[in-house]
């Protein structure tokens, strides 16, 4: 018998096998420690899982967002329709808050002035170009005739020369067959201010020696018994002294620009109102006032347009103060 | 006395059309497009009874046009007859030395008439007038350009209104005998 004759390799294996349960044993004795020789294993199983839990998730949130933008879209969609109305609705109110402010001022220079006033709205233009003419939607049956001023709160505008039962033809200062009665505000120089052009007008028959200046005033002289004595006509754009005229050549711009114009006063009778100095110029040296022709001819074309340009919002009103009180009928 | 009842219509049915164009040019385009200068719409319909009628109902109808038109502008009785007249002569002297059918010729003739009539209004403005017209250059073309370009659907509803009411027209070759 070979008893003690055993195969010393086997053996060794035999104890490997049955030492490394024991050594394990002694491993978790302290579970929280990760073994060295895990350490390999375990990175390689949180790089798999890190890869795999990446893959789905990228892949989820790519389902999401299809998802996601499916809503979206339609959300969009919703939010520019409701913009669009918001737009639409903001635009509305800034156009009534315009016309609210345009009214408000015709109100309130009509209730200022002594005159009877008819209220018109601007219909349409002249056929032709060659002549500054508007149709109004009022006529012979609103009390409307021939020779009638027309006027905006802040200056004249024209008179009417054709009167239809629905509706006027009201020729414009800047029409060349317009002609008026007018005054330099502050020399009380007379002339007559006929039209040029679309935007413009001229004095004429200005003595040579009377003063006339750049940004003078010109009001209506009161003596084509169509407008009130007074009122605003146009402002002092150029002076020429030709050598061999007896008159100065006086070039004018409308202080309202007739084709910005939409609502307009017909003066049915002008009860002798006189502005007198109501529209006058601030003394030399002294700021203008705003809301006078001064003020708004003087402004830049940032805060406010030109006279020539000025719609009836834009242009003067009357001073409060010099306002006289109204008749009690 | 024999009533030509369709001349009549024709007449009616013209005289409607200049109201309703010199409507749309002085009241419609001005609420749409404000300070643009309107095409002159009312000139194609004169363009058409020049080219398209005898010469005698042509000049006088022309003047009827006219007279209607002055309802809708400032411009005196003169002024307007006058510019009428030559621009009448204008278009029937080129009518009976050239002259085609169709639309084509008509837009032609209207854009001509467009320059024609800013020129010779021009003109007669200078000789008759005390303060005479301004040469407002960029308006003027902008009415040049516009008033041809209104020729075609203008043409297409007057042929039409010729054809229903079968007035004597010249609509075809041949339009030198008159």
């Amino acid at each position: 018998m070979n008893f003690f004759n055993f195969d010393l390799k086997k053996l060794v294996m035999i104890g490997i096998v049955l030492a490394l349960p024991l050594i394990s044993i002694n491993m978790q004795q302290r579970p929280q420690e990760s073994h060295w020789l895990t350490k390999p294993f375990s990175l390689l199983a949180s790089g798999v899982s890190e890869t795999f839990f990446g893959l789905s998730h990228g892949v989820k949130e790519t389902t999401a967002m299809y998802v996601d933008l499916v809503n979206i879209k339609k959300e969009s969609d919703d939010i520019k329709t409701t913009n669009n109305e918001l737009i639409a609705r903001q635009e509305k109110m800034n156009e009534l808050v315009v016309e609210n402010d345009r009214l408000r001022g015709l109100l309130s220079f009509k209730e200022q002035t002594k005159m009877n006033l008819v209220t018109a709205q601007v219909i349409g233009r002249d056929l032709v170009m060659d002549h500054n003419t508007i149709t109004i939607n009022k006529g012979t049956r609103d009390g409307l005739r021939s020779n009638q001023a027309v006027i905006a709160t802040g200056g004249a505008l024209g008179y009417i020369y054709k009167a239809d039962a629905l509706t006027s033809h009201v020729m414009l200062l800047t029409d060349r067959y317009s002609v008026v009665d007018g005054i330099v505000q502050r020399t009380r120089a007379h002339g007559i201010v006929e039209g040029k052009n679309q935007s413009g007008c001229a004095l004429k028959y200005v003595e040579k020696t009377e003063d006339v200046k750049e940004g003078d005033l010109v009001v209506t002289g009161g003596l084509d018994n169509i407008f009130p004595k007074g009122f605003p006509v146009a402002i002092v754009a150029t002076v020429e002294r030709k050598t061999f005229s007896v008159s100065l050549k006086v070039d004018l711009r409308p202080v309202v620009d007739p084709y910005k114009v939409e609502e307009v006063f017909v003066v049915i009778n002008a009860n002798n109102e006189d502005f007198g100095d109501k529209y006058a110029l601030p003394a030399e040296g002294t700021p203008p006032q705003s809301g006078t022709v001064e003020a708004t001819a003087a402004a830049p074309a940032t805060t406010a347009m030109p006279a020539p340009h000025s719609t009836p919002t834009q242009i003067p009103t009357p001073k409060p103060a010099a306002v006289p009180p109204r008749e009690q009928p | 006395m024999k009533i030509r009842w369709h001349a009549f219509f024709n007449f009616l049915a013209l005289f409607s059309i200049l109201i309703f164009v010199a409507g749309i040019q002085t009241t419609l385009w001005y609420q749409l497009f404000g300070s643009v200068p309107s095409p002159l719409l009312w000139l194609n319909l004169v363009v058409f009874v020049t080219l398209y009628r005898k010469p005698m109902p042509a000049i006088l109808t022309i003047y009827a046009m006219g007279f209607i038109l002055l309802v809708y502008t400032g411009m005196p009785l003169k002024m307007m007859w006058i510019s009428l007249l030559i621009l009448f002569t204008l278009v029937y002297g080129i009518k009976t030395r050239v002259f085609w059918s169709g639309p084509g010729y008509y837009t032609i003739m209207c854009g001509f008439s467009a320059v024609a009539y800013h020129l010779v209004f021009f003109l007669i403005s200078m000789v008759l007038e005390k303060n005479p017209a301004n040469f407002q250059f960029v308006d003027r073309l902008v009415q040049i350009i516009l008033t041809p370009s209104f020729a075609f659907p203008m043409y297409w509803v007057l042929a039409k209104i010729d054809r229903v009411t079968q007035d004597e027209l010249v609509h075809e070759p041949g339009g030198m005998y008159l």
